[in-house]
């Protein structure tokens, strides 16, 4: 039981300090927000502080009435969802059968997946295997060729390392297989880890830019990173390149790119909210019993 | 071996991604030997053996790239690796749920904010002709401060961004370890007089200790790899001596034509580096009683 | 915490983050690249003054005929029906096609297609991000995924892939007498020989700029009228305007900024000691600075004189870490009073309409280009300019020759009135007017929606549109900055006045080995010399030029100085 005393000086400082944290970590994110809707003078002006000057969304209806961004969203999605079910259930598998430190072969398993943390064969060569398996220019190619991420697989098993012993070998006595352990026992108990986990393949899905720039061929599966990028070009001119490129309507550039990060961020920001209700405290009370 | 027979199963699709995707393009690793034709299969292009490391060896640029590299990170981690360990703790200590909510979301917003839009925040608050800070500076102090234009301040500079854009996702982690540390040991503590301080060093910090040693271990293994986003776009041209890293060497190499074998052969050689230094962190962490990775 | 990508590899882009991160991270790679970016030697246009590239134009290769004498390949658009041939061509993305179309189906792919049907070719268009093209490229030609007809800014790639064996040489297909007559006719002699090599080797067909024109001064004359002086016209009488300026803060700033030299380009060849000899400014190229550093004495005037500026709080403070977005603010707001910028900067829309936003900020603010000043070692006039190419076409092997073939008459074709004309200027009456023999836009923001979106993209024989002339290019585009036409016209006269120097487009062998070095010199040293105390600027320079020396730039210079004869 901790102190009764909910109002202790300590606890205090604790939250003003992290209340200061939190406002520094807040004033760019409110910085890109004002910019996103501020007027084109404004935003040239680099006047835009953390409250928009001339509000105004046409940066946003821009984006947001292309078909091509909604397709785009579409796809990430798609790619979001599929990924991180496929690699939170690789990872998961690969990260209980190597926690079991009695399993035969454990070392040369972890090995040959640490390996590839450090080496890989490159672009190209990755490339062709991509396209030789048939995936190149489907969706299939953004999720599958990533799907294990070595330091997440470390981390789960670092977790599931430390359950307790004893829950396994109580149910070993009772007769289950590894399986039923992993899912009746395992999982129940790990869901803040699972949750977490899934949440950085979640983002990293998310985020795919790299990838669907080389295997994506037709412009609808092109990932929301993809197309937002490509739309902004069109005002990066570089400079003796002198390419003047056809006139579209005036955007103000500054706003439009960070509409464009507010676009990109948003949807996948609110799922870590909702995603705090599995980080449970004391999940563990009562499984361990003497 | 039998009553491992679903360990195995379980292994089986993860064994065959790693073989597939991973090993198979391994032979990549090769055009560091050559001198690569790209429309020639890589094991068609001539072999040139340590010709090209040789060369790159000889580059007072690379050398001082390594060096950079090495600052940077080694500085980053030795702020942000305690700091992020302090803020999960002080999360954690948070009463209020809804508070800690608030706060925990809030926090990991700068991971997602670019880079870009850091580089131009950073100028806005550090230049030293109309940044705020030292705009308030200088009426405080009457001294203004070369954020972004010396070298040492630079060094700070870039490591401030990189605290503050990563440490709140960085607590994630963290906190997801806390919520496993089991209640009935608080309980016992208090019932024997500890104190709040008390608690946190004996019975908080040891619970979540394999989950600290392994992150350091990562990160630390990581050492001699660097993004392209933040001394890119924080670094200029004054501060070259501190800003130029690894990864802004590649870069301009791959500029002017598509040097496969110099960037490879960089690739590989921070590899060899990162793992033998996971090796050797290994070593140690198992030395001192803990699991280590491998 | 972002997946562990490995290290290995062409990971140039490390970390998959956020949209945005690679803005700044384009201007940068445009701006090297383009500081890089090889331009052809641009005799064509009546301005350049550099003729030394008559030695290095090499002697076409022969090409393979029929027994009629024609050539074995017709690639002018109508001499051949070609039977049902289907090309790919590479179009840029730049996620803009207006709803109710895609980039590849829209009103302009169908015309193209509408068109090259009546000579039995089909065309398909393979979009790709326009912004990272070059990585694209990377990966699509090495994998044999690259389309028949691929398009690339760098030459250097275009070369390189040819060297290794990978793509055709048209030359076959083009340099016949009755081969490509209209590309011949629009592009001209000069440009399609910057796609070729010494050997005579055709790697890549060339697109031909409108108009060389690259930089301007830009001063602000309401602050030069209010401290009482007329228009500079040489460095001192600069100096003075814009200390006076600082001084005085007529225009009630908080933070006036007297001067940021974004491009020295023009005020470089104000100190040249090497303007006037048209080979050694060849030799230095204009793609590669760092060369001009070394080779040209005047740089160490140039320099010299920025440092003074720097030390007298005339150049901003921290000018290195400004980013293009941070410079363009400090001339709406009022700031700034004098810079170097791309030609037409101050007025152009693609840039932001910068002088239409001071005005709105400073009512009577004027912010317009003043003619370049003339050398200060000889007294005549010298500008910098483009080269005369802008785009490279090629074909990889992939295509089969019959697919080349229509590649080349698919190019012919664009040179044609049917052809780059349509795409760009769009249907009389329904984009146009004919006004002085100018197409004069009618509705901007239908053209806009209708056509514009596209036309430079599917455009590829010309950067910056179809023109005749440049002064077509001119007028045409001062209608397109409504209000300030007459800023456009003086602009682009100011830019390309007395004798221009072309970017060269030759890179030496060398070259690639040593330029990285070359460079991160260059970048440290050319900031220390700028920022360093004026006491210390000599011992500066002479560190400069011997770590150049050092590095090798004199193996570059000699080979540059062997390929032009010098």
């Amino acid at each position: 039981m901790r102190s009764k005393n909910k109002f202790s000086v300590g606890l205090c400082v604790n939250g003003l300090l992290l209340a200061i944290l939190a406002f520094i970590c807040l004033y760019p994110f409110l910085n890109v927000l004002a910019y996103s809707v501020s007027g084109y003078n404004a935003v040239l002006s680099g006047r835009v502080t953390f409250y928009p000057i001339n509000f105004n969304i046409d940066a946003y209806k821009q984006i947001l009435g292309k078909t091509q961004i909604w397709m785009a969203m579409r796809t990430t999605v798609i790619v979001t969802l599929e990924g991180t079910l496929l690699s939170l259930a690789l990872t998961i598998f690969a990260a209980y059968a190597l926690s079991r430190n009695d399993l035969p072969g454990k070392s040369i398993f972890t090995g040959i997946i640490l390996f590839t943390m450090y080496f890989s064969g490159g672009m190209i060569p990755t490339f062709m295997v991509v396209k030789n398996v048939g995936l190149y220019d489907t969706m299939a190619a953004l999720f599958i060729p990533q799907s294990i991420n070595v330091f997440n697989f470390i981390v789960m098993r670092t977790f599931f390392r430390n359950l307790p012993e004893s829950l396994e070998e109580a149910a070993r006595i009772d007769g289950a297989s590894h399986l039923k352990i992993l899912f009746k026992i395992v999982l129940p108990l790990s869901i803040p880890i699972i949750a977490t986990i899934g949440l950085f393949y979640a983002v990293g899905y998310w985020n795919t830019y790299f990838d669907a720039l080389l295997y994506i061929k037709s412009p609808e599966r092109y990932t929301l990173q993809l197309r937002l990028k490509s739309l902004l070009f069109g005002e990066e001119l570089n400079n003796s390149n002198a390419n003047l490129e056809g006139i579209g309507t005036q955007v103000m550039t500054q706003s439009l790119k960070m509409a464009t990060v507010a676009v990109s961020t948003i949807p996948i920001l609110v799922v870590y909210p909702w995603l705090q209700k599995y980080f449970v405290k004391g999940v563990m009370i009562g499984s361990v019993k003497g | 071996m039998w009553n491992y027979r679903w360990m195995y199963l379980m292994l089986v699709p993860i064994m065959a991604y790693y073989i597939i995707f991973k090993y198979i393009p391994m032979y990549g690793i090769t055009i560091a030997f050559k001198n690569y034709n790209v429309f020639k299969k890589i094991s068609e292009s001539p072999w040139v053996g340590f010709d090209v490391f040789m060369n790159l060896f000889k580059s007072k640029n690379f050398w001082n790239a390594v060096r950079n590299t090495l600052i940077l990170n080694f500085t980053t981690l030795l702020v942000s690796f305690p700091l992020t360990i302090t803020v999960s703790l002080m999360l954690n200590e948070v009463r209020s749920s809804g508070f800690k909510r608030v706060t925990q979301s809030v926090l990991y917003l700068p991971h997602f904010i670019s880079w870009v839009v850091v580089a131009g925040i950073s100028t806005n608050l550090f230049s030293i002709t109309t940044g705020t800070i030292n705009t308030i500076l200088l009426k405080t102090t009457g001294h203004a401060i070369p954020f972004l234009s010396s070298n040492g301040w630079w060094i700070f500079t870039y490591v401030i961004c990189n605290v503050w854009k990563e440490i709140g996702w960085g607590t994630i982690i963290y906190l997801a370890a806390l919520t496993g540390v089991d209640e009935s040991l608080y309980e016992a503590a208090y019932l024997d007089g500890a104190t709040k301080f008390q608690r946190l060093i004996y019975i908080t910090l040891p619970s979540i200790k394999s989950v600290i040693v392994t992150m350091l271990i990562l990160q630390i293994s990581k050492m001699m790899t660097i993004g392209l986003d933040a001394p890119l776009l924080l670094g200029n041209k004054k501060v070259m001596a501190v800003s130029e890293v690894i990864s802004t060497y590649t870069y301009r190499i791959g500029i002017e034509r598509a040097k496969y074998s110099d960037s490879t052969a960089i690739g590989l050689f921070q590899s060899v580096f990162n793992i033998i230094v996971l090796i050797l962190a290994d070593r140690f962490a198992k030395a001192i009683g803990e699991d280590g990775i491998i | 915490m972002s997946d562990c990508r490995p290290a290995i590899g062409i990971n140039i882009n490390q970390g998959k983050e956020e949209t945005m991160k690679k803005k700044v991270l384009a201007k940068l790679v445009a701006m090297v690249l383009a500081s890089t970016m090889l331009f052809g030697c641009g005799s064509g246009s009546s301005q350049s003054a550099s003729s030394g590239s008559a030695n290095n134009t090499p002697a076409s290769t022969s090409v393979p005929k029929a027994a009629d004498g024609s050539s074995k390949y017709q690639t002018t658009y109508g001499s051949k029906q070609f039977n049902n041939v289907k090309i790919t061509v590479e179009l840029f993305d730049r996620s803009n096609a207006p709803d109710g179309s895609t980039i590849t189906d829209n009103k302009w792919t169908k015309y193209v297609n509408e068109q090259m049907n009546k000579v039995g070719i089909t065309v398909e268009f393979v979009p790709v991000p326009r912004w990272d093209e070059v990585t694209k490229m990377q990966a699509m030609v090495p994998t044999g995924e690259a389309p028949d007809l691929t398009l690339t800014y760098t030459y250097a790639y275009a070369e390189d892939y040819f060297n290794q064996g990978g793509t055709w040489d048209l030359s076959e297909f083009v340099d016949g007498d009755d081969q490509a007559l209209n590309m011949k006719a629009y592009l001209g002699t000069d440009v399609i020989n910057i796609g070729r090599n010494l050997k005579g080797n055709l790697y890549g067909i060339v697109a031909k700029r409108a108009t060389t024109a690259k930089s301007n001064f830009f001063i602000r004359k309401d602050l030069l009228k209010k401290v009482g002086l007329e228009v500079p016209t040489n460095p001192d009488e600069l100096y003075n305007a814009l200390d006076k300026i600082v001084k005085e803060n007529p225009g009630g700033n908080k933070n006036t900024v007297g001067a940021i030299i974004w491009n020295g380009w023009n005020l470089k060849q104000v100190f040249s000691k090497i303007a006037g000899d048209p080979v050694a400014v060849q030799v230095c190229g204009g793609g590669e600075d760092v060369i001009q550093d070394y080779y040209d004495p005047g740089m160490y005037d140039y320099y010299k004189y920025m440092n003074k500026l720097y030390n007298n709080g005339i150049l901003h403070q921290e000018y290195y870490s400004l980013s293009e977005d941070d410079f363009k603010s400090q001339i709406v707001t009022g700031n700034l009073a004098f810079c170097e910028y791309s030609v037409n900067g101050n007025v152009d829309v693609l840039r932001g309409s910068l002088l239409k936003t001071l005005q709105e900020n400073v009512k009577d603010a004027d912010f317009a280009s003043i003619p370049q000043f003339a050398n200060v070692n000889d007294g005549k006039v010298y500008t910098a300019g483009y080269g005369a190419g802008g785009l490279i076409a090629f074909c990889p092997k992939t295509a089969s020759e019959e697919v080349v073939e229509a590649c080349m008459t698919y190019l012919d074709w664009m040179c044609t009135d049917e052809g780059g004309f349509v795409l760009y200027h769009g249907f009389e009456n329904e984009h146009y007017k004919m006004i002085d023999g100018v197409p004069t836009v009618i509705d901007a923001e239908y053209n806009s929606k209708d056509k514009d979106w596209i036309r430079t993209d599917i455009f590829i024989v010309g950067n910056q549109g179809y023109f005749a002339t440049v002064d077509d290019f001119n007028k045409c585009t001062s209608k397109e900055a409504p209000g300030y036409e007459q800023y456009v016209i003086d602009n682009y006269q100011y830019a390309l006045e007395g004798t221009v120097n072309h970017d060269t487009a030759y890179t030496s062998p060398s070259t690639a080995d040593l330029i990285t070095d070359l460079n991160i010199a260059k970048d440290d040293y050319q900031t220390k010399l700028v920022t360093c105390k004026e006491s210390e600027y000599d011992a500066m320079y002479k560190e400069y030029m011997a770590e150049l020396k050092r590095i090798g730039m004199d193996t570059i210079i000699a080979e540059r100085e062997k390929y032009y004869g010098k």
